[in-house]
């Protein structure tokens, strides 16, 4: 904002306090990032256009199999071999004698892993992400067996080309994935049945700034020293950034690299279409305040994996670089030679630039999305199964003031009857803002106060930051100063100091393992005064957020353990801060409950340590909408348990909107309510009626599920299946639906069309995809898909529905908390599908140990057919029962089944003979809901949730 | 037809061997079998008795299930033997939780594995002793309100007696004044043949001088009034960083503007007082060539007092712009220091308009010819009341009669306000029911709160006041004025405090709990600037109706026995 003379001076006195928009200013665009620029206009420069793909003829328009990009780097001749699994190969630019040294590697699963740096570097690259990110840190990895792998050399139009030939073990491509490697210029296609699926460099953007000695005199602006506003990064190291391009033959559509508030099917960042953004998408963990919906500017929380998707097939990429990270994306229609004429095929291009570090690219074929999943879970890890409660309810503010306004919440909430699990306290319950203390005027009792939350199962939360306040006095930071676990300043001689919530600030380097073990002990019981074991934590602001730093954060030369540069491991930072916090609340009690702990920042591999969120969002309908994206390209990267508040964190909701906003929050993996220090109060009985009856109903609806939600986080514990899931990915040959993200999928049973717009009367359109019912969940009226309707909701209505050929196992006594649901009976929800079938999971431990991985778990098969409903143990389900398997059965034995619902049932039925254990009994059917009378309530059949039974209608 | 009383179905020791468990008492006659049904409470069903409390929900109404949590709308009744009988929601019934708050007996877990004691003894003891102390703590709060208002039957009676004598004296008043005008009015006639004369003496130099007396006025003042807009923009810029930054950041150059602004603030009020443009001089042209002499002069010193401020203030606003931190995003400095390069430009441009109108006037000369214009004026007779010793005794005489009006116009109107603020008190106040507030209107109490000293004077003001100040006076907010009543006089409002860094004005809204003595229990601030106090006092007590009241003062006795009466305040009010 410019304004000059004084006539408006009092407008600017009143515009400044009133502005609220993200401040661009403070972050970089692609020109202001050196290297970013650098490869941006490297690829103009080859594409022969500004803003490719524009066309102009020449390389950049052919990427087809024997087009030829402009690319300067070619393999060295006779440099490919295959060792091992992995084929070996040295590419240099034509100007210059700096080998590249390529390793593909082939895994079992069908991935392809493409690493690249320099033969001889001058001095090691950072290349611990891998360590960090991958599992067993990346030691194991299950390769391809030699045997398994064929290579032939060919020469093709003069350009020799190398095809390795691999068999696999995912999905039905077994034997028909291949690898084609053209020596000059050198590109790398991953072939399916002899079709490209993706290729690399063949557009010819790769680009490699191999490290150097600081040449005497001038050297080029932003490559040894780079000034943004008032900063000066000093870079020691001078330039070290590479650049890929990355294409997906035949897709229209790729999703993913979150965290960004953008759409969940990535618009083009180049090519001049219409709607494109101007930047690239960044990758670049950053505290940004009130961001902007419908950016690519990097947010908090970083994973460079990107998946594609086309009718055919889905593939992904996984991009493993923690350092500052850009990514072009560009939409095009690529010509191919056909067999007699051209035909114009689809192609994403993908331009992925890092600033340091080794290349290291993870190429997954697919086929199906459950493949990518494998693949990509087999590296990443899936999401763990978390405490039950963490599914519940969470009810936050910055902030809770004292112990009193800590236990009204919880009294209200029950006074409310509303079912809630945790509540939360922000910065303001420390000792001026240093963590692992308490504010003793506020919080005199703080452990009495747990046990008093407790007592109804409820559990606390409190912030827990990384910057520790530069004070002598204060135990953490003299014991973290003593044994220099601090980061670095960039000449490595003294504590980096910044600013944040307690002034002058140090922050722990958990790159130094010693001090990532010492964090952890800090949450030892005995240790952090005040906490008990229903304490939990959530981790801030460890982007890391620095408020006094370039971009509110760290300079990239300061120095981590090691001597590796900040820049080389910014977005690792945030995942290590969460992992020790994990790790230390694991170990506080033996035998280990799991813990729970939400980050703002994260990487690739996050997932293993509890929540994210999209951090700050704002109250306002825009903000309700891109929850929706933000959380799918979130699940869609691997990160499951991931939320917004609900409500929005800055400004006032009206009653309305955040009625609307608790009605799609229940159906978010991580359902928390938070709100910003300046906001009016907005817990529900706040709102007055209806809004309270709204709330009301639609948190006792996620109460309901929770049996669902359990499940669907065990499936994803296993497959690293999303849990709220684009249509896409439960549709996957519905082209119409690749772009949806208004409509999602909460596993695949449940569709839920969220109301995001204030006026009730404006009807939502819903798509019913396929050949199937769906069952409105609250009238059971049922659509029959294919069908496109608009759905008028009242203020007090989800659009929700269920998938015909679903069982949905729910718990309906209405109980203060999750964790008092333990030993309730369940209620199955059969939703018969057309063919008169349905199929369900169901799965319960204990919620909270980790006896599950000794088999202390009841898995369940529910199937539905020819009106008989079966019970079957799952095939993780260990036959004879293991010791802790039996003892689990045993204490569930009381639990049962207490009501069976059967919606859609075309003939009436009377009768349901039960059989279990031997035994056979006879109980009536009622029909209820006068409205729908397909809807048979099967009465109390009473068959324990651990025994085999079946059920037979007649 | 055969009517049983079934049994329980599931064994409970504590309760009477023929209940339905859970089933409220009174219900007791709903609870049998008829034909061997039961029949739903509301009527929607009938079902086999064998389903009540079979832990399945039948009844649309929770009916059914009495003593188990399967209905989702039922409850539980738990009998407590020596304590008052509690009503449970279903969802608490065997749930692992000992609702003891309301089910002392434990009984609600009878299936969870839960080891709920009876403890009905302990707390049924307890919660009679608190109800017990709470029956006297109204009972004595009701009794000290209604010795408060009968206390303000009495005090509204002796200050209407005020009020009617104050009238009185102003009546009597306005004869006096009517003589002192007159009295006036001839001594008046009297000065003015003799000022005749010596306004002729002055007239002569006016014919030959006054345009260039006014000429030199009218660009001297037009100078200083350039000033005070100067100093006031600039007063104004420094104002808001050190009433809108944000203290917490810590960011030195601001706290040193900040600071040089309650220096300026202290040691020089004018150049920070924000009415100051209004106090510049005017463009009024004096005819009188006297006067304009005066106001020449004072615009002269004006001018030069505003320089010197302006210039210290540009000083400090311009330490700031070269010293403050941009990292911290403080939209008050950010705001000043935008500003402050228009203003400077702004007096640039006004400074170089002030020269030009000075050498267009010749202003040296100028300054000269008006010089001689005051020389010659001071050879002239001063004006008669310039000297009270003057040996001419008429001037003298009109002044001490104006005097003397003045002295008794004043007077009057002090009286009259008196007048009008007790009538207002009395007639157009709400001072709550039969005046419950009239004599501790005004009253201030106070809580220690640790960091900060909360202050609520009833009816008039709040305040919240740092306890430990860093050296220096302690920072004082106020939370507001008293704005009106909430929902009912046991609420008080008090808005329009001093703003909030980024927000709201300070407001507090205050709640009464029944008590004999006024104090403030706790003030916390649940939304960031808006402050609750929790205050006990007798204003939240039941008030005795005017009749027990009466009965009250013969008979104490009486007053406690029939306090379960609500007297409903609007009711009490509406008798007033």
């Amino acid at each position: 904002m410019r304004v000059s003379g004084l006539l408006h001076l009092a407008a600017v006195l009143s515009l400044a306090v009133a502005v609220e928009a993200v401040k661009r200013e403070d972050f970089k665009t692609c020109e202001q990032s050196a290297f970013c620029l650098r490869h941006r206009r490297f690829a103009e420069e080859i594409a022969q256009a500004p803003g490719w793909p524009s066309g102009g003829g020449g390389s950049g328009s052919g990427s087809g199999l024997s087009a030829r990009s402009a690319s300067p780097y070619s393999v060295v001749d006779g440099s490919v071999r295959l060792e091992q699994h992995t084929l070996v190969a040295l590419v240099s630019h034509k100007d210059d004698q700096v080998p590249l040294r390529f390793e593909v590697s082939f895994l079992a699963s069908g991935t392809v892993r493409v690493r690249a740096q320099e033969e001889e570097p001058l001095a090691p690259r950072f290349d611990d992400t891998q360590r960090y990110t991958l599992r067993d840190e990346g030691r194991a990895l299950p390769y391809a067996l030699l045997e398994d792998l064929r290579l032939t050399s060919t020469t093709a139009g003069g350009a020799a080309v190398h095809t390795v030939n691999y068999t696999t073990t995912t999905g039905d491509g077994a034997g028909a994935l291949s690898v084609r490697i053209t020596e000059r210029p050198w590109s790398l296609t991953l072939l399916r049945n002899d079709k490209p699926a993706i290729q690399l460099n063949s557009r010819g953007f790769f680009r490699f700034e191999h490290l150097r000695s600081k040449p005497d005199g001038d050297v080029p602006d932003g490559e040894w020293e780079e000034t943004f506003r008032t900063w000066t990064d000093s870079k020691p190291r001078g330039p070290e950034s590479f650049g890929l391009d990355v294409s997906f033959a035949g897709c229209q559509h790729v999703y993913g690299i979150p965290e960004h508030a953008s759409p969940l099917s990535l618009k083009s960042t180049r090519g001049g279409a219409k709607d494109a953004y101007d930047q690239p998408y960044r990758l670049y963990n950053l505290d940004v305040f009130e961001y902007e919906i419908d950016n690519p500017m990097a947010l908090y929380g970083s994973v460079p994996l990107m998946l594609a998707h086309s009718a055919e097939a889905t593939t992904g990429v996984l991009w493993l670089n923690a350092a500052e990270t850009w990514v072009d994306v560009a939409h095009e229609k690529t010509s191919t030679i056909g067999s007699l004429f051209r035909r114009e095929e689809p192609a994403v291009v993908t331009h992925w630039i890092s600033e340091a570090g080794v290349m290291d690219v993870f190429l997954f074929p697919g086929p199906g999305v459950p493949d990518v999943y494998k693949q990509y879970a087999e590296l990443v890890e899936q999401t763990p199964l978390p405490r039950d409660f963490a599914l519940g309810h969470h009810q936050s503010r910055w902030n809770y003031l004292d112990e009193a306004d800590v236990l009204s919440i919880n009294d209200r909430m029950h006074e409310h009857d509303i079912p809630y699990d945790v509540v939360w306290l922000d910065i303001e319950y420390t000792d001026g803002k240093r963590y692992f203390t308490w504010d003793a005027a506020k919080f005199p009792a703080p452990a009495a106060m747990q046990d008093r939350l407790a007592r109804d199962g409820h559990q606390l939360v409190v912030v827990i930051d990384p910057h520790i306040k530069r004070d002598p006095e204060y135990r953490v930071w003299a014991e973290a100063n003593d044994r220099g676990f601090f980061v670095k300043t960039a000449d490595g001689a003294g504590n980096f100091q910044g600013w944040c919530w307690p002034g002058d600030s140090a922050w722990i380097d958990y790159f130094n393992p010693d001090a990532a073990r010492w964090l952890g002990e800090q949450y030892g019981l005995a240790k952090f005064n005040g906490s008990t074991a229903s304490l939990f934590v959530w981790n801030d602001m460890n982007e890391p957020s620095v408020f006094n730093g370039p971009e509110i954060s760290m300079d990239k030369d300061l120095q981590h353990h090691g001597g590796w540069e900040h820049r080389a491991v910014h977005n690792l930072y945030g995942m290590l801060y969460h992992q020790a916090t994990a790790n230390g609340l694991r170990a506080r009690q033996s035998p280990a409950l799991r813990p729970f702990v939400l980050s703002r920042a994260y990487f690739a591999g996050s997932q293993r340590y509890g929540a994210i969120w999209t951090g700050d969002n704002a109250a306002d309908w825009a903000h309700l909408r891109a929850s929706v994206p933000m959380i799918l390209s979130n699940n869609v990267a691997g990160m499951h348990f991931a939320g917004a508040d609900v409500g929005g964190f800055f400004g006032n909701p009206d009653a309305k909107l955040l009625t609307r906003w608790y009605q799609l929050g229940v159906w978010y993996p991580f359902f928390r309510a938070h709100a910003h220090i300046d906001t009016k109060r907005r817990e529900p009985w706040l709102m007055g009626e209806p809004y309270l009856t709204h709330i009301r109903d639609a948190i006792r609806e996620r109460y309901r599920l929770l049996p669902y939600w359990y499940t669907l986080f065990r499936e994803a514990s296993l497959t690293g299946m999303p849990l709220v899931r684009p249509m896409w990915v439960e549709f996957p040959g519905e082209k119409s639906l690749f772009a949806e993200d208004k409509t999602f999928m909460v596993g695949p049973a449940i569709m839920v069309a969220p109301v995001t717009d204030p006026d009730p009367m404006l009807p939502v359109e819903v798509v019913f995809p396929l050949q199937e019912n769906w069952y409105d969940m609250k009238t059971h009226e049922m659509y029959n898909g294919p069908l496109t309707r608009q759905i008028s909701a009242g203020l007090g209505d989800m659009l929700v529905f269920a998938r015909g050929g679903s069982i949905i196992p729910t718990r309906e006594r209405r109980r203060r908390s999750a964790t008092l649901m333990r030993r309730d009976p369940f209620t199955l929800y059969v939703y018969v599908g057309r063919t008169g079938t349905a199929s369900g999971k169901l799965y319960v431990d204990d919620g909270e140990s980790y006896d599950y991985e000794g088999g202390a778990f009841i898995e369940r098969e529910l199937s539905f057919a020819k009106a008989r409903l079966v019970s079957r143990p799952s095939a993780r389900t260990a036959s004879p029962p293991s010791a802790a398997q039996a003892a689990f059965s045993k204490r569930m034995a009381a639990v049962r089944i207490e009501r069976v619902v059967v919606v859609g049932l075309r003939n009436p039925l009377t009768r349901a003979t039960i059989r279990e254990n031997g035994d056979e009994r006879t109980v009536e059917l009622g029909y209820r809901g006068a409205k729908v009378d397909a809807e048979c309530v099967i009465r109390d059949p009473a068959v324990r949730i651990g025994n085999d039974w079946e059920i037979v209608l007649s | 037809m055969r009517i049983a009383r079934v049994g329980l179905l599931l064994a409970a020791a504590a309760a009477p061997s023929w209940a339905v468990r859970g089933m409220d008492p009174a219900l007791a006659a709903r609870y049998v079998a008829v034909d061997g049904q039961f029949a739903c409470l509301d009527g929607s069903a009938r079902i086999p008795f064998e389903r009540v409390n079979d832990d399945y929900c039948d009844c649309a109404d929770g009916s059914d299930e009495p003593g188990t949590s399967a209905c989702a709308n039922g409850t539980f009744y738990c009998a407590n033997a020596g304590h008052r009988p509690g009503v449970l929601a279903a969802g608490r019934v065997n749930d692992g939780v000992c609702d003891y708050d309301v089910c002392c007996d434990g009984t609600d877990e009878w299936d969870s594995g839960a080891q709920c004691a009876d403890r009905c003894g302990e707390i049924g003891a307890r919660a009679r002793a608190h109800e017990a102390q709470a029956r006297a703590e109204r009972a004595a709060g009701s009794a000290r309100l209604a010795a408060l208002v009968r206390g303000a039957r009495a005090l509204r009676a002796r200050k209407e007696r005020a009020l009617a004598e104050k009238q009185r004296a102003l009546d009597a008043g306005a004869a006096t004044l009517a003589a002192a005008e007159a009295r006036r009015d001839a001594a008046e006639q009297r000065e003015q043949a003799r000022a005749g004369r010596r306004r002729d003496a002055v007239a002569r130099v006016a014919a030959a001088r006054l345009r260039d007396v006014a000429a030199y006025r009218a660009l001297v003042a037009a100078e200083a009034r350039a000033l005070h807009a100067h100093r006031a923009a600039l007063a104004q810029l420094l104002r808001g960083v050190a009433r809108g930054r944000n203290p917490d950041f810590n960011d030195a150059a601001a706290a040193a503007a900040a600071a040089r602004y309650d220096d300026l603030a202290a040691t020089r009020p004018r150049a920070v007082a924000d009415d100051d443009v209004a106090a510049a001089p005017g463009d009024d042209e004096p005819a009188d060539i006297e006067a304009c002499c005066a106001a020449a002069s004072r615009a002269a010193a004006d001018r030069d007092a505003a320089d010197e401020d302006a210039a210290l203030l540009l000083q400090a606003l311009r330490a700031l712009r070269d010293g403050y931190n941009r990292n911290y995003h403080d939209l008050a400095v950010k705001a000043a220091v935008e500003a402050l390069a228009p203003l400077e430009a702004d007096r640039a441009r006004a400074q170089a308009a002030a020269a030009q109108a000075r050498a267009a006037a010749d202003f040296a000369a100028l300054e000269l010819r008006v010089a001689e214009a005051r020389a010659e004026l001071a050879a002239i007779a001063p004006p008669p009341d310039a000297d009270a010793n003057d040996d001419d005794d008429v001037g003298s005489d009109a002044q001490a009669a104006r005097a003397a009006l003045w002295d008794l116009q004043a007077q009057q109107r002090s009286a009259q306000a008196d007048a009008d603020a007790l009538r207002t008190l009395l007639h157009d106040t709400d001072l709550g029911p039969r005046d419950m507030y009239l004599a501790v209107r005004g009253d201030c109490h106070e809580l220690d709160a640790g960091e900060y000293r909360y202050e609520v004077c009833l009816l008039d003001r709040a305040a919240q006041v740092e306890t430990r100040a860093a050296g220096g006076s302690p920072a004082r907010q106020s939370l507001g004025s008293f704005a009106g009543f909430g929902a009912d006089h046991t609420v008080h409002r008090y808005a329009g405090g001093s703003r909030c860094w980024n927000g709201p004005e300070r407001s507090l809204t205050a709640s009464f709990v029944c008590a004999a003595n006024v104090s403030v229990l706790a003030v916390s601030e649940p939304e960031k600037c808006e402050y609750h106090a929790r205050i006990a006092g007798p204003f939240a007590c039941d008030l005795p109706s005017e009749e027990e009241e009466d009965a009250a003062d013969d008979d104490v006795v009486v007053m406690e026995t029939t306090t379960t009466t609500t007297t409903v305040p609007d009711v009490a009010h509406d008798e007033l």
